[in-house]
């Protein structure tokens, strides 16, 4: 046999040579390749992350790879392991991975409605395949359409699992055959529940209201308890109306149906027992209330000099706003206290179940049932007297509640 | 038949085979050791840099558009370097996708609210995910709310006591009080880059809008790593906030791209 001489140097080369491949085939031992097969990019919408949250909505968002490759069925499966598609999936619906399968029936079509874009044709949930683990998806036919798309699945009423702050995983699987065997393309995707941050605070209710008289304040009501109707030294006459419009009433509240302004007190009396001030008509120690005392409520009329007449009109606006038989939005505005020849309509309705002189009073204004930032009202009261009213000093005292609706 | 030398080609060979076994033997044992004793560090020179590399053959997944390499890395721990080099390790870096969301699952009782004071209240979460392209941190939930009354939203701007308020931001607060904190990079800023999102990364300033976006990896950054956020909350009611116990269970949700 002929051996053909091989020199000392071919001999190194040979060994660097072998040198070189056997290093090769161990980088290339050690190194996982898989170009086609990985969707994406990938990720896992969910509406909610609190642990035991329900009726969740679960969104998978990927981009299939650009390769020639017909597609019949996904799967998008939940594991508490690993997202690597070779690896074993260890996963209990509800305690360590989401559940979609809520009535345990085995039947998840009926728990979830899906959702799509991007995919075409008519899928719909695999009920055989499903498990409450897996969401599985099925198309009538397999078809080269959805290379290199961006598409979406969703589900909408999915139970978060019992563990909190714990992450989990779900992989993406997408199939050519009905079988769920020959797979084409996956994914894995990592998530996680997180704990809730709970804030609460208290809103305490608030009701502020007062009476004060013009110029003045709440702090600084001014002689609310000294106020008189008529000329200057507080003389009613027959032959001249007076109205006095000094009294203010402030409120604010943060009632959540709002607030009430009630009045209690009788017409003016000159009965200082108190005694005879509920009486009316002729010889009485009262001055006449206007406007109807009847049950139903009371009525509202014009000023009439030489009849008497005691009533009262509130100056308003939309938010505090003066009730029915006082509020006279046309007439009764701008007026000042003196004499007085204007139609404003008045009233005071004394009846003792219903008016200023039942148990709580009557209705005055309110803040139309919402809560209400400071407003204020003017109360012009108006007397009138006749030539024959008895003499004597006439007065009332008059008591305002403000009511909230918390 | 001899050789020069008095070596026979079938000796040389011989030899030759026992070299290449030896030789194989040799590399892959080589390359698993290497994947045992794979360090981690921010390597860099003046025109190159591997972030949180992995040294060694190792069993990694970087991803090219037709390539892929899936890698595991421990960590050594501690600072390792030679006459030109020098090696910080000591970080876990997930080879595989994952995400780690946590919470502090604070329970914050403001109080009673004050028409003439602002409310303040801080809670944390902290995001760490590999080897994601971005994640963002989404809020869920509505605002304090009592019944059929839910606080109205701020869009920016500074608190104002007795106007109804409620806003967040994520990051460190000066005026009126020092509250909050900007996003912390762990264990520093070479690691992770998570930022406060777009309405919510102005200092004094304040926001809520149910799903918005609240924090997010830097998208001029790598997306791995680990952020610690600190959620600040600002309150404030008016004359007219109806009476009430109000709460808000905050889900916040932190979604990954792989």
């Amino acid at each position: 046999m002929l051996v053909k001489k091989m020199s000392g140097k071919s001999l190194i080369w040979l060994q660097i040579a072998a040198l070189v491949l056997t290093s090769i085939s161990v980088f290339w031992a050690s190194t996982e390749q898989s170009a086609a097969g990985m969707v994406t990019p990938r990720k896992m919408d969910m509406e909610s992350s609190a642990s035991g949250a329900t009726g969740v909505t679960y969104s998978w968002t990927f981009t299939v790879p650009s390769v020639p490759s017909s597609t019949r069925t996904m799967e998008f499966l939940f594991c508490a392991n690993s997202p690597i598609i070779s690896m074993s999936c260890t996963a209990t619906a509800g305690t360590d991975v989401p559940d979609i399968d809520i009535d345990n029936d085995n039947a998840e079509a009926d728990d979830q409605t899906l959702s799509t874009s991007g995919l075409t044709g008519t899928w719909t949930i695999d009920d055989t395949q499903s498990t409450a683990t897996k969401l599985a998806i099925t198309r009538a036919t397999a078809a080269e359409d959805l290379n290199g798309a961006t598409v979406t699945v969703s589900i909408n009423n999915v139970t978060n699992q019992a563990t909190t702050n714990t992450s989990f995983y779900s992989r993406i699987r997408m199939y050519s055959d009905t079988g769920y065997s020959t797979e084409i393309h996956n994914g894995g995707i990592a998530a996680s529940t997180a704990a809730q941050i709970t804030l609460s605070g208290k809103v305490q209710e608030t009701l502020v209201f007062c009476i004060y008289i013009s110029g003045g304040s709440c702090g600084t009501p001014g002689a609310v308890s000294t106020q008189q109707i008529g000329d200057s030294d507080g003389v009613l006459d027959s032959s001249t109306s007076y109205v006095n419009a000094e009294g203010v009433m402030s409120m604010r509240t943060n009632a959540s149906s709002g607030a009430v302004v009630n009045m209690i007190g009788t017409t003016l009396c000159r009965d200082s027992s108190g005694t005879n001030c509920t009486n009316t008509g002729a010889h009485a120690d009262t001055i006449t209330p206007m406007g109807s005392q009847l049950a139903g409520g009371g009525s509202a009329t014009t000023s009439t000099a030489g009849t008497e007449q005691f009533g009262m009109c509130i100056m308003d606006n939309t938010t505090l706003d003066a009730t029915a038989p006082y509020d006279d939005d046309t007439g009764c505005t701008g007026i000042t206290s003196g004499s007085y020849t204007g139609s404003a309509n008045f009233s005071f309705y004394t009846n003792a179940s219903e008016g200023t002189q039942a148990l709580y009073g009557d209705e005055i204004a309110s803040t139309g049932g919402a809560p209400m930032d400071t407003q204020t009202a003017t109360l012009v009261f108006l007397a009138n007297v006749e030539f024959t009213t008895q003499p004597g000093l006439y007065d009332t005292v008059l008591t305002f509640v403000g009511t909230g609706t918390f | 038949m001899f050789l020069q030398d008095g070596v026979s080609l079938v000796t040389i060979l011989s030899v030759m085979k026992w070299k290449l076994i030896f030789l194989a033997l040799f590399f892959s044992a080589s390359s698993f050791l290497i994947q045992k004793i794979s360090v981690y560090a921010q390597s860099s020179s003046t025109n190159y840099k591997i972030e949180e590399s992995q040294i060694g053959s190792g069993s990694g997944r970087p991803t090219s558009g037709s390539y892929q390499l899936r890698g595991s890395l421990g960590y050594t721990g501690g600072f390792g370097e030679s006459n030109n080099y020098g090696l910080w390790a000591g970080y876990d870096t997930e080879g595989t996708e994952y995400l780690e969301f946590v919470v502090s699952g604070a329970t914050i009782d403001l109080g009673v609210l004050d028409t003439g004071a602002t409310a303040y209240a801080t809670a944390t979460f902290y995001v760490r995910t590999y080897p994601a392209s971005g994640y963002v941190v989404t809020t869920e939930s509505d605002p304090l709310a009592y019944g059929t009354h839910t606080f109205t939203t701020m869009s920016g701007g500074a608190p104002s006591p007795g106007t109804e308020q409620f806003g967040i931001n994520l990051v460190d607060n000066s005026t009126p009080v020092d509250v909050g904190a900007n996003p912390s990079q762990y264990p520093d800023s070479s690691f992770a880059h998570g930022i406060a999102a777009t309405g919510y990364d102005t200092a004094n300033s304040f926001k809520y809008t149910k799903g918005d976006v609240i924090a997010k990896s830097d998208p001029a950054q790598y997306s791995w790593g680990r952020t610690d956020y600190t959620i600040s909350y600002v309150i404030n009611i008016s004359n007219i906030t109806p009476a009430g116990l109000y709460e808000m269970d905050h889900v916040l949700v932190a979604t990954s791209t792989f």
